[in-house]
C-alpha cells in the first residue's frame, strides 16, 4: 500500500487536532525517504508566529518560508500565506509597478491575511508553486510532497476553500488559480488523503464524519491510520477468561487499562468497518518527538506494514 | 489545598473561561465544572460553541437553540434533594448571535437588512478569522448583564492555540479598521483632490486585477454598510475585556496529560500574566494521577486452579497493570510539576479519565465533584 503512496506528487495529512497528525506526517516523510525517494515535508499551519512543531520533529533548523535540507532525501518547508500571496500578486498583475504598488499597499496585504479564505488561498498558492518547480532537465524538483493539513475545528479548511472561494469570486484571477488547485488536489493520479484518527470513541466518530466530508468534496481519500493503538495481551479464551474472575473477584489494578483497551478494540472494529479505505494500525509506543517519529517509521518501512493494510481491507 | 480553590472559583467568581487547544475535553470539563457549580446551589450558564452532540444527549439538550436551555431540576438533582441552583446551557449559534448584534447596532432596520442580506455576509467568517470567538464574547458580555445568572463558565471555541480567543475579536475589529476600510471604501471622494482621486484609480485597478471587477464592486457595497458598525465593535470589545481583566473573572486551561503540557501551561500563563488577565491554574484532563488503591491482578491467582486461560488472562492484566502504573506515574510527575510552577493562588487539578461514560448526565456529576471536591 504504502509503495503506492510514494508514487502520488502530493500526500496530505488529515485529521481532527490530538490525534498524531502532525508525528504521523513526519514519519511518512522518513519513511518515503528512507525508502529512497525525494520527500519535500510541507508545513501548512494557517499562523506564522512561533517554532514550528513539524520542523523540530524532523530536526529542521532553520524553519522561515524556505525549503531545506534536512537530511539526504527529505526537505522541509514551511509555507507561509504572505508568501503566496506575494507571488500571486506578482503572476497576477500584468505590469510590474501595479504589482509593486500591491505589495506595497499594506491595506491590502491585512486584508489577504485577515481570514481563513485568502490566507489559505495563499498556501495553497505557495504548494501549487511548490508542486510544479522543474530541474533543468524537466524532472519535478520536489516528486513527493507530504503534507500536514492545518488542525483546526474544520480540518477540512484547505479543501473545502476552493469551493468557498469560488463562490465568493468566481470570475478574477484568485478563482482561476483556485480552480487549478481544486483540479490537482482531485485527482486521484496525483494526489492521495491520509486520515488519521485515535482508538476512542469520539476521535472515531469525527474520522468518519470527516472521510464522509472528504468524499464530498471530491477528494481521494487513499487510507485511514489508527494512531496509538495499545498493545492486546489477550488471546480471545484468556480474555473471557479474565472477564470471569473480575466479575466474581471485582476490580483488581489494570482495569483502567482494560477499559481502555477495550474501548480501543470497539473503536477499531467501527472505523474499519465504516470505511471503504485500507485500514493501517499504529502501536501505541512509549516515547514522543523525534524519537517517536523514527519509530514510526520502522513500522512503516518494515515488510510487514503492507499487509496489515492488506489484511483491514474490507 | 488546591480542591479547596477550585471549590472557591467555582462559589465566587462570576466568570470561569476555559481555554485549550482542540480536542482535550474542554466542553466536557466545561459541561462538569458547571454542573458542580449548580449543584452547589449557583445559577449557573455553560455557554460552549463547540457541537458536541453527545454531551448535548447528555444533558437533555437541544444542539442548538436561539436561547439557553434549562436543565431539568430532577435531572440535577437526580441523587438527592433539589437545592437553589440552576444550570443553563447554550450551545451558541454564531450567526444567531452575530445578527442580533448586528441588529443592535445598526442605526436602524432597514440598515441592519442591507447588511444581512449582503451576499458577502455569508461569507464574512471565511474572509475574516475569529467571528466565532467574537459571537462568543458578544454573548458573553450580554449574559453578564443579565441577573438570571450568577456563573458563566465559558467554552472556548477550539483552536490550535489555547490563546487564539483572546486575540480573535482584536482580529475581527482589525479587519474593517480604517485602512481596510479605505481600501474598499467609497468611489466618490468628499472633496475632488486629484491626487487622492489617482491613488483610487490605482487602487481600484490593482483590485479588480486581484480579485475580479464584481467582487471588488460588492466588497465596496458591504464595506459601505458595514463599516458605520465598527465603532460599536470595538467599544464592546474593550469593555469587555476590562470585564475579564477584573478579579471576577478566572482563565483556566484546560490540557491533556502529554509531554508537550508543561511547555504549552507555561506559554498560557506568561500570555495571560503579560495581558493583565487573571490566571486561575489547570485542569489536567484525563487523567491517570489518582490511586484506585486497587489489588494487584497477581492476588487473582488463587482463583485460576487448572485453567491455563484464566492463569494467561490474569498474566495479560498484570502487564495491562504495569503499562497503568507507568502511565499514572508520569501523570503524577506531570501533575507535580505544574503545581511547582504556580503562582499563589493558582491551582492544578488533575481530571479523572472518565472514558465512555459521559454519555450520561451522572457521568458529569461525579466528573464534576471530582473536580471540585478532590
Amino acid at each position: 500500500m504504502l509503495g503506492a503512496l510514494w508514487d502520488k506528487r502530493a500526500l496530505l495529512v488529515s485529521g481532527k487536532g490530538g490525534v498524531g497528525k502532525t508525528t504521523l506526517a513526519a514519519a511518512l516523510a522518513v519513511a518515503a525517504a528512507r525508502a529512497g525517494h525525494s520527500v519535500l515535508l510541507v508545513e501548512m499551519a494557517p499562523d506564522e508566529g512561533g517554532p514550528s512543531a513539524l520542523g523540530t520533529l524532523v530536526g529542521a533548523k532553520d524553519t522561515g518560508s524556505q525549503v531545506t535540507q534536512v537530511r539526504p532525501g527529505l526537505r522541509f518547508v514551511r509555507l507561509a500565506a504572505s508568501e503566496g500571496h506575494r507571488n500571486f500578486l506578482q503572476d497576477t498583475l500584468p505590469l510590474r509597478w501595479l504589482a509593486d504598488a500591491a505589495l506595497r499597499s499594506r491595506a491590502l496585504r491585512r486584508f489577504l491575511e485577515a481570514g481563513p479564505a485568502l490566507r489559505e488561498m495563499g498556501l495553497l498558492y505557495q504548494l501549487l508553486a511548490l508542486v510544479r518547480r522543474t530541474l533543468p532537465d524537466g524532472r519535478f524538483e520536489y516528486p513527493l510532497s507530504i503534507i500536514d493539513l492545518p488542525a483546526t475545528g474544520h480540518a477540512l479548511a484547505i479543501a473545502s476553500l476552493p469551493r468557498t472561494v469560488l463562490a465568493l469570486m468566481p470570475g478574477g484571477p484568485i478563482g482561476r488559480s483556485v480552480r487549478e488547485g481544486l483540479d490537482f488536489l482531485q485527482d486521484p493520479a496525483r494526489t492521495a488523503v491520509l486520515l488519521a484518527s485515535l482508538p476512542e470513541p469520539l476521535p472515531v466518530s469525527e474520522a468518519l464524519t470527516l472521510a464522509s466530508e472528504l468524499e464530498q468534496l471530491g477528494l481521494p481519500l487513499a487510507a485511514a491510520v489508527l494512531n496509538r493503538m495499545p498493545e492486546d495481551p489477550f488471546t480471545p479464551e484468556s480474555h473471557a477468561a479474565l472477564q470471569r474472575l473480575l466479575a466474581a473477584h471485582g476490580p483488581h489494578q489494570g482495569t483502567r487499562a482494560l477499559g481502555r483497551l477495550e474501548r480501543a478494540r470497539t473503536a477499531h472494529a467501527r472505523l474499519a468497518a465504516g470505511l471503504r479505505v485500507p485500514l493501517l494500525t499504529l502501536p501505541e509506543l512509549p516515547t514522543s518527538g523525534a524519537e517517536l517519529v523514527e519509530r514510526l517509521a520502522d513500522v512503516f518501512t518494515s515488510p510487514t506494514a503492507g499487509d496489515v493494510a492488506r489484511e483491514a481491507t474490507p | 489545598m488546591s480542591a479547596l480553590t477550585m471549590h472557591r472559583l467555582l462559589r465566587d467568581k462570576r466568570v470561569l473561561v476555559l481555554c485549550g487547544a482542540g480536542g482535550v475535553g474542554k466542553t466536557t470539563t466545561a459541561a462538569a465544572l458547571g454542573v458542580a457549580a449548580a449543584r452547589a446551589g449557583r445559577r449557573v450558564l455553560v455557554l460552549t460553541i463547540d457541537p458536541a452532540r453527545r454531551l448535548a444527549e447528555a444533558m437533555g439538550l437541544p444542539e442548538n437553540g436561539p436561547e439557553p436551555t434549562t436543565v431539568p431540576t430532577e435531572r440535577l438533582f437526580a441523587d438527592g434533594a433539589p437545592g437553589p441552583g440552576r444550570l443553563d446551557v447554550w450551545m451558541l449559534e454564531p450567526g444567531v448571535v452575530f445578527e442580533r448584534m448586528i441588529h443592535r447596532l445598526a442605526p436602524s432596520p432597514e440598515a441592519a437588512r442591507a447588511i444581512l442580506e449582503h451576499r458577502i455576509y455569508r461569507f464574512l467568517s471565511e474572509l475574516v478569522a475569529g467571528v466565532q470567538e467574537y459571537a462568543a464574547t458578544e454573548a458573553l458580555d450580554g449574559f453578564l448583564h443579565d441577573d438570571r445568572y450568577e456563573l458563566i463558565v465559558l467554552d472556548t471555541p477550539p483552536s490550535r492555540h489555547a490563546l487564539d480567543f483572546l486575540d480573535a475579536p482584536g482580529r475581527l475589529s482589525r479587519f474593517l479598521d480604517e485602512r481596510i476600510v479605505s481600501l474598499f471604501g467609497p468611489e466618490e471622494p468628499a472633496r475632488g483632490a486629484r491626487l487622492w482621486k489617482g491613488a483610487q484609480v490605482l487602487v481600484g485597478r490593482v483590485l479588480d486585477g486581484v480579485f475580479g471587477a464584481g467582487f471588488t464592486r460588492e466588497m465596496r457595497g458591504f464595506v459601505g454598510a458595514f463599516g458605520g458598525l465598527l465603532g460599536g465593535i470595538r467599544l464592546h470589545t474593550e469593555r469587555l475585556r476590562a470585564r475579564l481583566a477584573s478579579p471576577e473573572a478566572a482563565f483556566l486551561l484546560v490540557t491533556s496529560p502529554e509531554s508537550n503540557a508543561l511547555r504549552e501551561a507555561a506559554f498560557f500563563r506568561d500570555t495571560l500574566v503579560e495581558r493583565g488577565l487573571p490566571f486561575a491554574g489547570y485542569v489536567l484532563n484525563r487523567s491517570w494521577a489518582r490511586d484506585d488503591a486497587l489489588a494487584h491482578p497477581e492476588a487473582l491467582l488463587e482463583y485460576v486452579g487448572e485453567d491455563t486461560h484464566a492463569e494467561h488472562g490474569v498474566a495479560a492484566l498484570s502487564r495491562l497493570a504495569a503499562t497503568e502504573h507507568a502511565r499514572a506515574e508520569s501523570h503524577r510527575a506531570l501533575l507535580a510539576r505544574l503545581t511547582e510552577q504556580l503562582p499563589t493562588g493558582a491551582i492544578a487539578v488533575a481530571a479523572p479519565d472518565a472514558g465512555a461514560e459521559l454519555e450520561e448526565f451522572s457521568g458529569l456529576v461525579r466528573l464534576g465533584d471530582a473536580l471540585a471536591v478532590g
